[in-house]
């Protein structure tokens, strides 16, 4: 679980992290402010079923695509990348899932959901 | 057959020094106690002698914060460090919440430094299996030194007793000062104590810890001193290395290295015996009903807890007097 670029509000990635420990998950917790190379980094040495991308600060058409290009040049683009925090606008749903997203929980996405959406993959 | 296939692709990228390789192997090794055994044999000619250090203390005393700080000196020097850091798995269920990483984001991105968080998965006794695996695999892939980071509850310090050659135990002032620390066998262990946070005070508590180190007579030959940190500003690493390499050499010249090289294999092996021996005993036989019998009876108070659970073991232990 990571929060890219400079978004602060680590509350959603906090309560999903503990919702996901709860369920039986482990999560690494990477914290805030990371930059695209260490999520990735981070992600490779974790060897890592999921990355899970929270971002408030609307940055997320730009970090999101960076994150995946580097995931993808570092050989772990098999890697599922959930993304959270304010992303609405269907278009860029639509096109952030074009991109390699695998799903997008919004805000109000019950945790349950993501839970089950994680084990459904696994 | 497509495991071994994949095994023997893994290890040879391992051995170029793909960390994507290192990663997997050790998730594999994590998982599969079989393939835990193929990785291990594949490997057992690659050891390059790294240096393990364990670094224990109590939560919220800085540890991951001072690993930082000494990853990034260590890296500056040219070595290649392997970091374990675990956290504890949740009481509840599997998951677990590893948050260590949080205070390493400086060297996460040294080519030549791996961190890995571990989730102690419930074993009994402090470190996972998992950790000694990882170790090893350090090990093979050439790490100069191997920094465990245990949660510092429990019993895991005295398992890091059986994986380190020098342990280092992180305080910090104000946190029940010198009783804290003499819980039993810890300050024992122990070969270099360091306070962290001394911005915060410290004299005290090293005039404490001192005299507890008067007060005992050490087998080992060597006083463990104490080193002031200041981890967030990066304060008295270097006098935390130095205090590492002087016992370091202390234990190589005194062959000490070589003795605890030994017992802890001996250790291990004992350990890994008596796991599978349980684990095979456990999968042989299902002793459900007869423990919810059991229950009800010490529940009832029929029967005590001890003659409640002999009973159900009796027909096991006769026919274990017969093996022999």
């Amino acid at each position: 679980m990571a929060k890219p670029g400079l978004d602060g509000h680590d509350r959603g990635a906090k309560v999903v992290s503990m919702a996901l420990r709860d369920a039986g998950i482990e999560v690494i917790y990477t914290g805030l402010h990371q930059t695209p190379e260490q999520v990735v980094n981070a992600a490779i040495q974790e060897d890592v079923d999921f990355i899970g991308l929270s971002i408030l600060s609307g940055a997320h058409m730009t970090l999101l695509p960076r994150i995946i290009k580097l995931a993808k040049e570092n050989g772990i683009g098999d890697r599922f990348i959930l993304a959270g925090g304010t992303i609405v606008i269907p278009e860029e749903i639509a096109e952030l899932k074009k991109q390699g997203v695998k799903e997008v929980f919004g805000p109000g996405s019950p945790t349950k959901k993501i839970v089950d959406y994680i084990n459904s993959l696994m | 057959m497509n495991q071994a296939d994949n095994i023997d692709t893994l290890i040879s990228h391992f051995l170029e020094h793909d960390k994507k390789a290192l990663a997997r192997l050790i998730t594999l090794a994590e998982n599969d106690p079989e393939i835990a055994r193929i990785i291990s044999s594949k490997l057992r000619n690659h050891s390059h002698n790294s240096y393990i250090l364990g670094l224990t203390g109590s939560p919220g005393t800085g540890k991951s914060t001072l690993i930082n700080k000494l990853v990034e000196f260590l890296s500056d020097k040219g070595f290649k460090i392997g970091v374990i850091s675990v956290d504890p798995t949740s009481p509840y269920g599997e998951g677990a919440f590893l948050g260590d990483r949080v205070r390493m984001r400086e060297i996460i991105l040294e080519p030549n430094v791996f961190i890995r968080s571990v989730a102690s998965r419930g074993s009994l006794g402090g470190l996972s299996k998992a950790v000694f695996d990882i170790a090893k695999l350090y090990d093979a892939y050439g790490m100069d030194y191997i920094i465990v980071e245990t949660v510092g509850a429990g019993q895991s310090e005295i398992d890091i007793y059986n994986l380190a050659y020098t342990i280092i135990l992180v305080t910090v002032p104000g946190l029940g000062d010198s009783v804290q620390v003499q819980k039993a066998g810890i300050l024992e262990i122990a070969d270099i104590l360091v306070i962290n946070k001394s911005d915060l005070g410290g004299d005290f508590l090293k005039i404490n810890l001192n005299m507890m180190l008067e007060s005992y007579t050490r087998e080992r030959g060597w006083r463990p001193p104490i080193i002031r940190t200041i981890a967030k500003e990066g304060e008295g690493i270097t006098e935390l290395f130095q205090a590492i390499q002087d016992h370091r050499e202390h234990v190589e010249r005194s062959g000490q290295l070589n003795e605890m090289k030994r017992t802890h294999i001996q250790k291990r092996i004992q350990v890994l015996i008596e796991s599978l021996l349980f684990k095979q005993i456990i999968q042989k036989i299902s002793m459900t009903n007869e423990i919810n019998k059991a229950t009800e009876n010490v529940l009832s108070e029929s029967q005590d807890i001890y003659s409640a659970v002999y009973e159900i073991l009796k027909p096991f232990f006769d026919k274990i007097e017969k093996i022999q």
